[in-house]
């Protein structure tokens, strides 16, 4: 992949803010794309990451701050006079045109040559895997073909950044799977600068080389996947980007990103911080552990080292079970159980244990 | 819906009762059919009819009162400046009624509602009310009586239709369209032309017909304001205050073909676009 980290990143995102009358919808975001990155912004609806998205495309001015793409400021620029596409979530391909001129439309707009759209348009068609498919009507195709069609008539201008506003939406599950892999392989095909925006945390965890969590108009991380899945910065980053377990605890001691922590039973727990400024001993703070960290072990009696419940709970599905655990009466752990290991039964007494470096405080 | 007779081809065999009922229901629509078209059929019948008063029974059979009707120049130049004061009332109808209804329905601002109520009032307004008011007015300006006045009264009458039938057209406008037109290179001048235009080409065709024939057939306003200018229907007024002229039947049969025509083609046309566009909404 071509990752350059120069004084130019393909797109700057410097200090942005967007407020809509009173409501503030982004504030002070700063992110630096490098070119042929694939970066996610990912968050629950309102979030503020569309609304990012448009003042990208040039649909919505900032209300302060700046957004160069290589290098240059784009403020005040039209939608039409600036060098990004957006594949839209409903795709929005013109039904009184047909494939081939839909995807040659931004071509005819920029004035190219005859000839030149004709191959370029062949060539994008081949690309989408629609090869023959030109002179289709697009009430004619399936909504996979569509989404491949908008992704196309996007990219045939050849973008400094392409914008896609969660374009997988609208596809069934297995369609979805197909086209994450595809989009990806395109997007390395071309080494094309993609910004991503979705509220689906796994795709974005699949496709992306880094995810910005967007929660209230702020980015709480960003970082690639498996540093936001693995280390998250914050308790809203861990549990918006998969399940997890959170327990309460205060800070014993830190010794750098290692820290030792008291639950409310008493147990003492160690514990990793990725946060900015790691907390200080003697706060309240949250830990959390991923399901699939905790392993299980039948035991008889409560133990003083470690945390322990009964199950009450087990949910089977598929490759995995999910054991819930009751720890007290107002917490509930639970743990993913690959299929042929232990399963406890139900009302059985268990000890849970974790890796040391799987337990992050938030 | 089904048709009647698959209806009742689905039915039970045994009850009688769904097939008397669609029997019911075809008698009742072609009764309604007699009852709107029947004096058009007469029109037509006493057109072709050599009695020289209409009436019943029919005569033989002749074709002189069309070549009356088109021999004479006063009843033809009538024709003429119906036609082309509709056809400028209708391209004068859909170029204020688009804009207007794309502010109305992409747009929100104060007093829309006011907006709404001034443009859908002269619906309610009498005709003879209109007249007499575009009567007092071109008196400032009596240079516009006659074509121009015409074009003008049947423009403000017409209008109100246009905007509605565009503004319905527009709710359902996905506006990601002109987006992402505007995202692909497209200023707003060529997404009108590229996108909007094309669109709403089925809601202009509409208004456009709509708009011809009102003001082709319009008699009350145009009478007011037409001074020494006879659009047809007031061609036909006045030859019929002197004697009931067979050739007038003649005309009107000719209008009634080339008006239905064109509103069969209109309707072909639209139908064959929805089908190759898909739903817009899709």
């Amino acid at each position: 992949m071509n990752m350059r980290t120069d004084q130019n990143p393909a797109v700057a995102i410097d200090s942005v803010v967007k407020y809509y009358d009173e409501v503030r919808a982004v504030s002070s975001v700063n992110i630096d794309i490098a070119e042929g990155e694939f970066v996610t912004l990912l968050g629950p609806s309102g979030c503020g990451k569309s609304t990012l998205l448009r003042m990208i495309s040039g649909f919505l001015e900032p209300t302060s701050g700046d957004i160069r793409l290589n290098g240059s400021s784009v403020l005040g620029v039209p939608p039409f006079k600036r060098n990004t596409s957006l594949v839209f979530q409903d795709y929005a391909l013109f039904p009184h045109r047909t494939v081939a001129q839909n995807l040659a439309f931004g071509l005819r707009m920029r004035r190219t040559a005859a000839g030149e759209i004709t191959r370029k348009v062949g060539d994008m068609l081949d690309m989408l895997g629609l090869p023959g498919m030109g002179n289709r009507r697009i009430s004619e195709i399936s909504g996979g073909q569509a989404q491949r069609v908008a992704l196309g008539r996007a990219l045939i201008v050849e973008p400094a950044v392409l914008l896609l506003d969660e374009p997988l939406g609208a596809l069934d599950f297995k369609l979805r799977k197909q086209m994450q892999s595809e989009l990806k392989r395109i997007q390395r095909q071309l080494g094309a600068t993609f910004i991503y925006v979705t509220h689906d945390q796994e795709e974005a965890l699949t496709m992306s080389d880094r995810i910005a969590v967007m929660n209230q108009g702020e980015v709480e991380q960003l970082a690639p996947p498996e540093d936001v899945y693995k280390r998250p910065a914050t308790s809203f980053v861990a549990d918006f980007v998969g399940e997890t377990n959170v327990l309460e605890i205060t800070v014993e001691a830190m010794n750098g990103r290692k820290a030792s922590v008291r639950d409310a039973h008493g147990h003492l727990l160690e514990a990793n911080s990725f946060a900015a400024t790691p907390p200080s001993p003697g706060s309240q703070s949250k830990l959390v552990i991923r399901p699939e960290q905790i392993t299980l072990k039948q035991t008889t009696s409560k133990s003083a080292a470690r945390l322990s419940g009964t199950v009450d709970e087990i949910i089977f599905s598929g490759a995995t079970a999910r054991v819930f655990v009751r720890v007290s009466d107002n917490e509930r752990f639970h743990a993913s159980i690959t299929d042929g290991e232990n399963i406890p039964a139900i009302s059985q007494m268990v000890e849970l244990d974790w890796a040391s470096d799987a337990a992050v405080l938030v | 819906m089904l048709p009647p007779t698959q209806s009742s081809k689905a039915a039970p065999r045994n009850s009688d009762r769904p097939e008397l009922a669609s029997w019911f229901g075809s008698f009742y629509s072609v009764l309604v059919f007699i009852f709107f078209y029947a004096p058009i059929v007469v029109i037509i019948l006493f057109a072709f009819s050599d009695r020289a008063i209409p009436g019943l029974p029919l005569g033989n059979f002749t074709l002189k009162w069309f070549a009356e009707a088109i021999g004479d120049p006063s009843l033809m130049e009538s024709l003429w400046l119906s036609t082309w004061v509709a056809f400028v009332t209708a391209i004068l109808a859909c170029s204020i009624g688009l804009p207007a209804a794309m502010v109305l329905a992409w747009r929100g601002f104060r007093g829309k509602t006011l907006v709404f109520a001034l443009i859908l009032s002269p619906i309610i307004i009498p005709q003879m009310v209109t007249g007499i008011s575009l009567l007092l007015l071109f008196r400032q300006a009596p240079q516009l009586m006659g074509s121009i006045g015409i074009i003008i009264a049947h423009t403000t009458l017409t209008l109100c239709f246009a905007v509605m039938i565009f503004y319905s057209r527009l709710l359902g406008f996905r506006k990601s369209y002109i987006e992402a037109a505007m995202d692909l290179g497209a200023s707003e001048l060529r997404v009108f032309f590229e996108i909007i235009l094309p669109l709403t080409m089925p809601a202009i065709v509409a208004v456009v017909l709509l708009v011809f024939t009102e003001s082709f057939g319009e008699f009350i306003v145009a009478w007011f304001v037409s001074g020494f200018n006879e659009t047809l229907p007031i061609a036909i007024w006045t030859s019929l205050r002197f004697m009931l002229s067979p050739k007038i039947n003649a005309i009107a049969t000719i209008i009634l073909l080339v008006t239905m025509t064109l509103s069969v083609a209109a309707q072909l046309w639209m139908l064959r676009q929805m089908r190759k566009t898909g739903d817009m909404e899709r």
